[in-house]
């Protein structure tokens, strides 16, 4: 019941965002209306979605349209001290996956991983971006919450690295007084609060359908996040580095949404 | 993570397809939904607004028909008195007794957003509900940073003015109330939140460095001048009186030190002199009690303006037990008397000579002294005095 009021929520949403693409592509739009996907193709993509990639945008059936494997780079990473985790005994179960192994008691990543989810993640950015979507930063990190805030504005995004009021996202319109529009994508820089505990926004952005990308530390739960980014999340060069990327993602895909407006 | 993002896509295409025969009226209106409900709602309510409106000026117009008063006479203390006659309450609760005011004040305010052409709220802090008042926030925390940065660059060097390493200097000045801070920002916030930005300026302005953002602190002080006049610990400054006869200014008062009260009176245009009961000032004795009666005139540059006459007496004798004792000739020690006069000559001189106020006040000379000799307890020689401890 949940999945499907999520998937109708999504399909509602996606719907808005998708139009324009598709004003903005009328040689692929017409394309895909002369080929909608049967009920037959429909029941299988729920277990096997790659079989309804034939019926997507053009501009998504490139892995890395916006060629990121090739600006992100592992010296850099490790230059920004990105493979750095928790010790030892706070590793999250769900984290494993993610790790290289330990030194001196403390928990290191394996950056081969993470530079491929991180490119799958600022790939997402940049989709969104292009799309004219809205992306909220997050972060609970009180050493870098300016950088966070900084690196929004810049771009001409939301952040948000207070308290969290909660229903921010789920009772927008008693909190607000009005029904506004929601954030398309939630990042957070950092997903455990001052206390240890998850950021609310990630269950309020699940609970709303909302795509989020985490950066995960080893003591992270990665649980209702959409994209991971295994690495450090506390030290401020990690962060700054990881902001540029995601500032970079944002400007590629508003550059290419201009070219197509003008193009159009 | 990618399947299912890629499923959701898809079947959001297949529900599109057959929409995009549609021309660009179609995407504008979809692309702004969220835009289009938030200004249907604005219609809405401005509606509402204006139709309440016309109803309490209806109302207003019976009303005056019906208290035969003109309808011009008939403001809110007006129509508050009549509602009250007319449907008198014994509610004790302020808030369930029947009212009648103008809808603005009654109804809920609608909140007023900013949007682009896409429909995208303005402004980055937008989501965290507060926006003006976290940016304020964060403007402190940002300068905090760069005054720190700044000072450990500087510190030690000469190529910087030595006053720019100083701390900002508040003196003279505080904090904009939260009422005040919130018509600033047009924005409405809790008292822990003012509370924070209170301590985050106070912080800001406790660093050394700071006097670089003495003009981003200035704009959230407020001269402190104009709120301490009726704040004096004891009786208040006193009101000026000319005297007919003499059509000298005059100004008089009562107040008291330990177990003396005095009731002073301070002329104007005079020569100096002292009428203490009879006593001028060569009369006393002792070097202190010259000083003490001659301070105010020293810490207000004004020796020689004034003439001071004053009457004493004490207090004991005028409490209900005094009948049953021996009358009293003074009390309250040698310098009780003096300090008494000094507090009431201080006051008048601050009434006939305002520029003076701040000058006595910094000196402490406008405030009452409430010490008094502690009555002795049972059980011990004094009032706190014990006997000697002998073990046995």
């Amino acid at each position: 019941m949940r999945r499907v009021v999520a998937a109708a929520i999504r399909t509602e949403r996606a719907f808005s965002t998708r139009f324009s693409a598709s004003q903005q592509k009328p040689v692929a739009s017409t394309s895909s209306s002369s080929s909608v996907p049967d009920r037959a193709t429909l029941e299988k993509g729920t277990v096997q979605p790659t079989v309804l990639k034939p019926f997507v945008s053009a501009s998504l059936q490139h892995e890395d349209l916006f060629n990121f494997e090739k600006m992100v780079h592992i010296d850099e990473m490790f230059k920004a001290r990105l493979h750095y985790g928790h010790k030892v005994g706070t590793v999250n179960n769900n984290m494993k996956w993610a790790l290289y192994g330990e030194r001196l008691g403390v928990c290191l990543f394996d950056l081969d991983i993470t530079k491929k989810y991180l490119v799958r993640a600022l790939n997402f950015v940049a989709h969104v971006s292009l799309r004219g979507g809205m992306i909220l930063f997050v972060t609970s990190n009180r050493d870098t919450m300016f950088d966070v805030e900084k690196a929004a504005d810049e771009v001409g995004q939301y952040s948000h690295v207070r308290k969290w009021q909660s229903g921010t996202l789920t009772n927008t319109r008693q909190l607000l007084g009005a029904s506004v529009r929601l954030p398309d994508a939630v990042c957070f820089l950092s997903t455990l609060t001052s206390l240890g505990e998850n950021h609310p926004a990630i269950v309020e952005a699940a609970k709303m359908a909302i795509p989020t990308i985490g950066v995960v530390d080893s003591n992270s739960d990665p649980a209702y996040l959409t994209y991971l980014v295994p690495a450090n999340d506390d030290t401020p060069q990690s962060t700054e580095y990881l902001l540029r990327m995601f500032k970079e993602a944002v400007r590629k895909g508003q550059e290419e949404r201009k070219r197509q407006q003008q193009g159009k | 993570m990618l399947r299912i993002v890629l499923a959701r896509s898809s079947r959001a295409m297949s529900s599109a397809s057959p929409a995009s025969a549609s021309d660009s009226d179609t995407s504008v209106r979809k692309i702004g939904k969220a835009l289009e409900t938030y200004l249907k709602h604005s219609q809405q309510h401005v509606a509402m607004m204006e139709k309440h409106r016309a109803e309490f000026e209806t109302g207003r117009r019976h009303l005056a028909k019906m208290m035969s008063l003109d309808i011009h006479e008939l403001d809110q203390e007006a129509i508050d008195r009549a509602i009250l006659y007319l449907f008198p309450s014994g509610l004790t609760d302020p808030n369930a007794r029947p009212v009648m005011r103008p809808p603005d004040e009654i109804l809920p305010k609608f909140q007023r957003f900013t949007f682009d052409e896409e429909g995208k709220p303005e402004g980055s802090r937008f989501f965290t509900l507060s926006p003006k008042i976290y940016g304020l926030l964060s403007d402190i925390g940002v300068k905090t940073h760069s005054v720190m940065k700044f000072y450990d660059e500087h510190v030690g060097s000469r190529s910087v003015n030595r006053s720019d390493l100083e701390p900002a200097n508040l003196s003279g000045s505080q904090w904009v109330t939260a009422d005040k801070l919130k018509k600033k920002l047009s924005e409405k916030f809790s008292k822990e939140l003012y509370g924070q930005v209170i301590i985050a300026f106070e912080h800001l302005a406790s660093l050394p460095g700071s006097a670089i953002e003495q003009k981003f602190l200035m704009e959230f002080r407020e001269p402190m001048t104009a709120s301490t006049g009726s704040k004096l610990f004891g009786p208040a400054i006193p009101e000026v009186h000319v005297c007919a006869v003499t059509n000298r200014r005059y100004a008089e008062v009562t107040t008291r030190c330990k177990d003396t009260r005095a009731t002073v009176k301070v002329t104007d245009a005079g020569k100096g002199k002292f009428d203490i009961d009879g006593l001028q000032l060569h009369d006393f004795r002792h070097l202190q009690a010259r000083e003490i009666l001659l301070a105010p005139m020293i810490v207000s540059q004004s020796l020689g303006r004034f003439d001071v006459t004053a009457t004493t007496s004490c207090i004991s004798n005028t409490l209900p037990e005094a009948p049953n004792k021996a009358p009293l000739m003074r009390s309250g020690g040698m310098s009780a008397l003096p300090r008494a006069v000094r507090h009431g000559t201080a006051l008048c001189v601050a009434a006939l000579q305002p520029e003076a106020i701040e000058p006595l006040r910094l000196s402490g000379l406008l405030t009452l002294d409430p010490r008094k000799n502690e009555r002795s307890k049972v059980n011990q020689p004094g009032a706190r005095a014990k006997w000697i401890w002998k073990r046995r």
